[in-house]
This record gives C-alpha cells, structure tokens and sequence, in this order.
C-alpha cells in the first residue's frame, strides 16, 4: 500500500512560493484502481510525481507499506515500485527500437542481462507487441506507442502503475485499447492502478476518485458518491459522464430516478420507470 | 515522412549477414583504419586493397547495392563540384584544349584520386551504419571512449547521447513537416524568393521547432528518470558483447589492407 500523509508541495518562482498541493491524505491499497481528476492546473500531475517519487513532498511523507504491515515503511523508488506512464508516448520513448526501449529501465536497475532477455520477451508476450520487437517507435501507432510505454515501465515489475493522462492524446480506438490492456494488468498480475485524468468515463473502473481542487483533495470516494454530490462537481469543474447527466436531466420528471454512470445502467433505470 | 526517408547515410538496413552479426566495435575500428588507409594513399592505385576489401564487406552483408548508390546521393553534388575543379584547373600537361579551357594529364588524375576518396569514404561510412544498428553503435561509440572516462569523459553518457538524437530524428522530422504544413496553411510562402527572403522564411519554423524540442527534451528527462535513470550511475548493457571468428576475419581484413596501402606507398 501507498500512504500519504499531509502532503503539500511548493515551488518557489520570481512572484513568490506557489502552494501546488497542501495537506493531501490518501491510502492505495495493492492491486486496487484509483483515480485522480481535477480540472487543469489543480495538481494532478504533481501529484502523480510525488506518488512516484519522482518529486519529494515540501512536507508529510509518501511511504510505501506492505500490504497488512504498518510498521515496515520505505520511501517509493521510482521505477522499481511504482511506473509512471506520461501523456506523450513519443516523449518518453528513448531507444531506436521497441526491444531496446523496454530494456531501457532494466539496464538502469543493473540486472544480468539473462533476466533483461527474459523480462523483455514476457512483457512483449503480454502486452501483444511481439511483432514490434525490431520496430522503430516512429513506425507505430499512438496506441502502439503508448503500450510500448507501459511495456519500458512493466518490465521494472512495479507494485503500481500511474497513468497519467495517458490516453488523452489517443483516438478513441487506441484508447480503448490502452484502457483493456491496463485493466489486463491489474486483474491477472494484481499491478496497483492509478489513472490521472479529466476524462471521466475512465474512473468509473475505479474503486476510489480522488476530487482535487485548487491544490487540495476535495472528495476521495467511490465514483459514485462523487459524482452524486453537486458541490464535489462544481468544485472540481468535472463534466459527468453522458449517462450521469441524463439521469440528472431524468431526475427533474422522477425525482427518484438513480444515478446512472453507463448507458447500460441508463437503459436498465428507463425500462424499469413504467 | 519524405524528408526522414531522404538519408541513407546513418541509416539501418537490417538483416541477418555476418556482417551484421559482427561486433559493432570491431566494425567501427575496421572503418576509423580504413578511413585512415583513404588518406594515407597518395595515388589512385593504392587504394585497391581498401577497394577489394570493402567489395568483398559489401557483397557479404548482401545489402542491395542501390541502397549504396542512395548513400552516395547527397554528396553527389560535392563529388561533380570537385572533379570539375580539379578536371579544369589543374595545371599540366594539356591533353585537350578550346579556348582558355583545358583538361590535363595531372587534372583528370587528380580528379580521379578525389573521386576515388569521396567514394571509398562514403562506402565505408554507409556499410557501417547499414549494417550496425543506431543502439549496438553507440555502445561502441562509449567502448571506444571508455579509456577516456579515466580523465573525466562521461563516455557513457555521450554514447546515450547519440543515441536519443538519433531515435528523436525521425520525430524531429515529421514535426518539421507538421509545422510546415500549418504555417503554409496560414498563408506562409516557404522557399520562395530571395536568398534573404527564403532564409527569413524558415524563422517561422524554426521558432515553434525550437521550442516544441526544448519541451520534449524536458519530458524525456523527466520520463528516463522515472524508470530508474540517474546521470553517472552504472548501468548493465541489454546487448550483450561476443567476439566471433568473423570479428577475426574483419580485423584481419582490415589490417591487411591497411598494410598493404602503407606498403605500396613505401615501396612501389
């Protein structure tokens, strides 16, 4: 598990400190799906390098707990205990070739090349890349691209994976794709998932949205309730889902209309009205 | 993806010869004392050992020989500009004359002599590159200067250097295309007019390009860090290093035409 504890964050620019992130408390238990949405500016990206440990907090602590031990902590080493997959796959991809930018990460924790072979083959095998392996990344897809991403991060074998606004460049074929492909990882290897976006059909997979406004967390809680309470919305900008602002919509004629989050829960609450 | 596709000279052809099986380091030794072989020759003929030599490194990668012509491509204009220099004026013994124009004996062998270097020098650069991918020849690049990292050298950082300039290229050059386009979508005439108004021009793409390129750089460093890149720390190699019987041959090869153009420089 990942605990943050009063964690703010500062910058320091010619006008002055700027507070990006104060005070936030969050708990990612192992193999669980989060999500982080908020409008632009709000902190998620900050937040997701200081879960990362890409970023060292001003104050409070990111610590990583094994799972039904609170006494055993240790700072998050990036990479190694949590990957972090960026918006631009074409700004991450560092190697000429597919095989060789998968062993990237690997040849920075010094592994025997024996087990750089063997973690490359797995992760190309699991992620269906195996047909890329000579590819030069300029001749993939969007979606290819940012699959070879996750791959340079899988091999690393982390505890968690961040996405942070992975999709947001992709069309939405690719984007489904790279959506399946995560949620692959999290059902059969049990990778801890955190998907940092503004997209919010993408947090419904989630078990725990995080709401940040302004720097801080507004609402931490299951998707529905967020989306349930107006303030929560209004506060963090959040444009609903389509089926959730229908049910809304239906909520002026029958007051006791549900909240629906997917059109399939929209059409079941319809049929059911008669 | 027109202007990425215009160099050869840098580019991989992949295949499975012994010539590209070979250690990246060995090929890369074997083409700095060939390149010193093309300039320690004084005459045309002392080239031959290098010639065959490289003829028969050519036939083995069984690399289409076009893909060699291509290579020659962009230097094309530097070779005619030079022959015709040396062709017309190089003084000697006339061997046809109109007007104050004149070819001489000493012209046409020299013409010949730089031709011949041009030529050997590209060859041997395109069969290197062909045959050794970007990734395998910046390993070299940091085995070759590892030596150096004794008196401070981070040889192994120029080598990865290298090697995401030469992974960004292709990016670089699909932006230049993609800002081109919307520029001259936009109104702007790219290549028109003047020397002075062509060059203004290119301002309008290389500002966004610049600045699309510091942007990148400053993602990229933020993306190898987070999968475990810190500058100076050691680092395991993915491509493993073996010396096979071809590597012999290659440096044997090497060293047999380079004796032999020292040798007939010396002696005949």
């Amino acid at each position: 598990m990942i605990r943050l504890d009063k964690v703010s964050y500062q910058i320091e620019t010619s006008a002055g400190a700027v507070q990006v992130l104060r005070d936030i408390d969050l708990e990612l238990p192992d193999g669980s799906i989060s999500a982080i949405v908020g409008p632009n500016g709000s902190g998620k990206s900050t937040l997701a390098r200081l879960v990362s440990g890409l970023l060292r907090p001003t104050s409070g602590s990111v610590r990583l707990l094994p799972d039904g031990d609170n006494q055993t902590v240790a700072d998050v080493r990036p990479g190694l205990d949590v990957g972090l997959v960026f918006q631009n796959p074409d700004n991450q991809l560092v190697a000429t070739t597919v095989e060789d930018d998968i062993a990237f990460g690997l040849e920075n924790l010094e592994l025997p090349h024996a087990e750089m072979v063997r973690r490359v083959g797995d992760v190309l095998h699991l992620l269906g890349l195996e047909q890329f392996r000579d590819y030069p990344p300029h001749r993939l897809s969007g979606g290819q691209k940012q699959k070879v991403a996750i791959a340079g991060v899988l091999a690393m074998k982390p505890s968690f994976l961040i996405l942070d606004e992975a999709t947001s460049l992709l069309d939405p074929t690719n984007r489904r794709e790279v959506r399946q492909t995560v949620l692959r990882l999290n059902s059969e290897l049990g990778i801890g998932i955190v998907i940092v976006t503004h997209l919010l059909d993408e947090v419904l997979v989630a078990s725990r949205v995080g709401v940040l406004a302004h720097g801080a967390l507004a609402a931490w809680d299951s998707p529905r309730a967020v989306f349930s309470d107006p303030a929560v919305v209004e506060l963090g900008g959040l444009v609903l889902p389509l089926s959730a602002r229908a049910s809304f919509l239906m909520r002026e004629r029958w007051t006791d209309f549900p909240l629906c989050l997917t059109p399939e829960e929209f059409a079941r609450a319809t049929c059911q009205l008669n | 993806m027109a202007l990425s596709r215009s160099f050869v000279l840098g580019q991989h052809y992949p295949g499975t010869s012994v010539v590209h099986r070979s250690g990246a380091l060995v090929k890369l030794v074997s083409t700095i004392a060939l390149m010193i072989g093309v300039f320690v020759a004084t005459k045309t003929v002392q080239y031959i050992p290098i010639a065959v030599f490289l003829a028969l490194g050519i036939g083995v990668s069984r690399i289409p020989l076009r893909f060699f012509a291509r290579g020659l491509k962009p230097i094309l204009f530097l070779i005619v500009l030079t022959v015709v220099v040396q062709v017309f004026f190089t003084p000697g013994t006339p061997i046809w004359q109109f007007g104050f124009v004149r070819i001489t004996r000493e012209g046409l062998g020299l013409a010949g002599f730089i031709l011949c270097r041009l030529v050997l020098l590209t060859l041997v650069s395109v069969l290197l590159t062909a045959s050794t991918s970007p990734i395998e020849l910046t390993d070299a690049v940091s085995d070759l200067l590892k030596p150096l990292s004794h008196i401070g050298l981070p040889s192994a950082e120029i080598a990865l250097v290298m090697s995401i300039a030469m992974r960004f290229v292709p990016t670089i050059l699909e932006e230049t295309e993609r800002i081109i386009r919307a520029q001259v979508s936009r109104g702007a005439r790219i290549g028109e007019g003047s020397l002075i108004v062509r060059m203004k021009s290119f301002i309008p793409i290389l500002i966004p390009l610049f600045v699309s390129s510091f942007r990148r750089a400053d993602d990229l460093a933020v993306a190898m860090e987070a999968r475990g890149f810190r500058v100076g720390s050691p680092r395991t190699r993915y491509h493993a290093r073996h010396f096979r019987s071809f590597d012999a041959f290659i440096l044997l090869g090497t060293a047999a035409a380079l004796s032999g153009v020292v040798l007939w420089r010396l002696f005949l």
